[in-house]
């Protein structure tokens, strides 16, 4: 951060001088604590271009002021505990058991990866993610890198939950279910990582900028904006509860972002001692998904091909084996958390070590080895979540209706 | 506004350590600094690299109030998905398989082993591609890239007689029903379809090494924008350089995946059809048993939306296609022939005992 920015939160005299010795705030506050010994005259410091120019005291009520500035705010564990209760909604995916696994569903503010082997099933579950997100009137921002997002697909997942559930939405014929349904869906295809960040940027700016549009009073006579189950609604003068496409467009933030696949992307940049950004871009990110996805109460959901996991996949068989008698039933439960962590079947998800830890929860799809694949039988397991345990396995099939 | 940072630009490291260096961690940062001469002189660049730096800046889009801009919508995409033209293989089953023939705006992958039919159904589709329109074709021209040398003009011209046959009789049976349009617009010349016309359109390139490949493929945005007649893009094979050149295995993966980015980037910018041919390989599987897979592994996984593997039949003598990943498409396998005039469905007599598969 340059200090021109801090223009009006510290005196002139000050900024000039903390200026002309520190090339940037970060080199002040990295240096701080030996700054307090520097104004003894203990000579020039790495990041400083001069001695420094100030005494105790000041530096204490400098320190004060940016820390305020800087530093983000607190939140008690109660307050985290009533925003789970009250606030965060669950989004289910429209496939039965991957929201058992998930907890019920995908959740507000978490990044969720479903990585697999080809055609497991990752690009039919996003499509199911985004049938069902639809369905309820939310609008979704569907990320395509590798050109599979099918909209007759989405519909025809649509048009069998419309079937099923009969009854949930009497006043929609059904030759306005696509139509509707596809307004919802917002489709970005970036071609390299960079077009990617960019464009996550701007996303984040408008999301920005409509939230602080939405704290200032609504003027509107007659629309009130409530903030509930499904988004937002507006009561319009009759009282009637009218969800999504009565508002305007601009109005109604996404719900969900899937991105397919965040790997297609990044193997691009990977894996060179030549490219320095490479792991610089990765981070960044899964940096930025999570703070949209935290800030705006956004599902980001992604999806991650699978490489073959070498030698350690194999030490969760071994374990068991060796285990004895006496709880091997706790020792077992551990040997298949820990070797579903690391992979399932001989694979595990792409992108490496650094990518490992930014998803929230992580999901992995593989092919039911008894079954042939043309059947659509394929197994989830649940490699990573910090509130449910791992390892467990559940079977769905991918169908016409969807993935039941 | 925005907070996109500066080491996520796509700046050479040299001028990312000085912005770093200088204080600048994020766009909004460099937007407020106040022009190229203000960023020159705080970060002791020389005022040419500070205009770089922000005319990079410029070309992002401006941030407003709409997240939706930017997108496409999904309807859009809808309405042109049924509106692109698809090319038929002449195979009806094999078409039926496909949703109508392969799809234009998209990457299609067909693998198979050696001698199944892959450089014929490439031959195939460079030929179909150029059915007129009237006959529900993409009345495109074709690139065809040659990486194995399996391309015989003789063949191509034998396929080329044997389409030329089948629109000829296709265009009299319309005459026969009411529609002579076409079978006049023959007679007299202003659609030509014959075999001089269908070589003319097809590109043929010859690739020797993976460095041609990848420089071919950089080319081909240009390519196409210079022939927007141009409505498939035929690789055959798409790996068979990748599979030997390579000593670092993550280079090749790294490679690989940008020429697959690429590749459906050009698909859906210029709306040709991308028809890569790959090769199999034999993966043991865990327990002891092995089976055929497309070449490159799972890193190539996602290049093509839609994947179809040509094999032998287990129970006849047939050559197959499996279809096993498509976005829209159920999972089947239908079988077909190639004969002297091409790809097409089987004889009717031998049909029943082909079994086609689940559907």
């Amino acid at each position: 951060m340059r200090w021109a920015e801090l223009n009006g939160v510290l005196p002139q005299g000050t900024l000039y001088n903390l200026a002309s010795t520190y090339p940037s705030v970060e080199a002040f506050i990295v240096n701080r604590s030996k700054a307090l010994s520097a104004t003894a005259g203990h000579g020039i410091l790495k990041g400083c271009v001069g001695p420094v120019d100030a005494d105790a005291t000041d530096m204490t009520a400098i320190e004060l002021l940016l820390d305020s500035c800087l530093a983000p705010r607190w939140r008690s564990g109660a307050q985290l505990m009533h925003e789970l209760r009250y606030s965060i909604q669950v989004l289910p995916t429209g496939c039965a058991a991957i929201d058992t696994l998930l907890g019920g569903g995908l959740r507000e503010g978490t990044l969720v990866e479903i990585a697999g082997e080809t055609s497991s099933g990752k690009t039919q579950f996003c499509l199911s993610a985004t049938a069902t997100t639809a369905y309820r009137g939310e609008a979704v921002m569907y990320v395509d890198t590798t050109g599979s997002f099918a909209p007759e697909r989405v519909v025809q997942m649509a048009e069998a939950e419309a079937t099923a559930s009969v009854g949930a939405w009497p006043q929609a014929p059904d030759a306005e279910l696509a139509p509707r349904i596809l307004r919802c869906v917002s489709v970005l295809r970036p071609c390299s990582v960079y077009d990617l960040l960019s464009s996550l940027d701007r996303l984040g700016a408008a999301l920005e900028q409509q939230q602080q549009e939405q704290e200032q009073p609504q003027q509107h006579a007659g629309l009130q904006e409530v903030q509930g189950i499904g988004g937002f609604m507006s009561r319009s003068r009759d009282g009637r509860m009218e969800i999504g496409d009565v508002l305007r467009p601009y109005r109604m933030r996404p719900r969900l972002l899937v991105i397919d696949s965040v790997s297609a992307l990044l193997s691009t940049v990977l894996g060179n001692n030549q490219h320095t950004q490479g792991t610089a871009l990765l981070t960044a990110v899964g940096r930025i998904l999570k703070q949209l996805a935290e800030q705006y109460s956004i599902v980001v959901l992604v999806t991650n091909h699978v490489t073959g996991a070498g030698p350690l996949a194999g030490v969760g068989g071994r374990g068991r084996r060796r285990v004895g008698n006496g709880g091997e039933g706790a020792a077992m439960d551990r040997c298949s958390s820990a070797s579903a962590a690391v992979g399932v079947g001989g694979l595990k998800p792409a992108l490496g070590e650094q990518w490992r830890p930014q998803p929230h929860m992580r999901v992995q799809l593989s092919m039911d080895g008894s079954q042939p694949p043309e059947s659509g039988v394929r197994v989830a397991t649940l490699t990573a979540s910090p509130v449910q345990a791992c390892g467990q396995k559940l079977e769905f099939r991918i169908a016409a209706a969807g993935l039941l | 506004m925005s907070r996109q940072e500066v080491i996520t630009m796509p700046l050479p490291p040299h001028l990312r350590n000085k912005l770093l260096a200088a204080g600048f961690t994020n766009t909004g940062e460099l937007e407020r600094c106040g022009g190229p001469v203000a960023l020159a002189r705080e970060t002791g660049m020389t005022p040419e690299e500070a205009h770089e730096v922000l005319q990079l800046l410029g070309e992002r889009p401006p941030a407003g109030g709409d997240w939706r801009a930017g997108t496409i919508s999904a309807a859009t995409l809808f309405e042109a998905h049924l509106a692109a033209p698809r090319i038929v293989t002449m195979c009806r089953d094999l078409d039926e398989l496909l949703g109508g023939g392969v799809a234009t705006g998209q990457v299609t992958e067909f693998c198979g082993v050696p001698g199944v039919g892959k450089t014929q159904l490439g031959i195939q589709l460079a030929v179909n591609v150029q059915i007129p329109a009237a006959l529900a074709g993409a009345q495109g021209q074709a690139v065809y890239v040659d990486t194995e040398g399996s391309f015989m003009v003789e063949r191509c011209a034998d396929i080329a007689g044997g389409a030329v046959r089948h629109v000829t009789a296709m265009a009299e049976k319309q005459a026969a029903t009411g529609r002579p349009a076409l079978a006049e617009a023959f007679r007299s010349g202003a659609v030509v379809f014959d075999v001089a016309s269908l070589l003319r359109g097809i590109y043929y390139f010859r690739i020797h090494d993976y460095t041609e490949q990848l420089a071919l493929i950089n080319m081909l945005p240009r390519f196409l924008q210079k022939y927007p007649q141009i409505r498939l893009v035929v690789f055959d094979s798409i790996t068979f350089h990748f599979r030997q050149d390579f000593s670092d295995m993550s280079q090749r993966t790294r490679v690989a995946t940008l020429m697959a980015q690429q590749l459906i980037t050009a698909a859906q910018t210029y709306g040709v059809a991308v028809v890569l041919m790959n090769q199999v390989t034999t993966k043991v599987m865990e327990d002891g048993s092995s089976k055929l897979v497309p070449a490159l592994g799972e890193s190539w996984g996602h290049a093509a939306s839609t994947r179809v593997m040509l094999h032998w039949g287990v129970h006849d003598n047939e050559r197959h296609a499996a279809l096993f990943k498509s976005p829209h498409l159920p999972p089947g396998n239908v079988a077909f022939a190639v004969t002297a005039d091409g790809v097409r469905s089987l004889p009717r007599g031998s049909r029943g005992g082909a079994g086609s598969g689940t559907r």
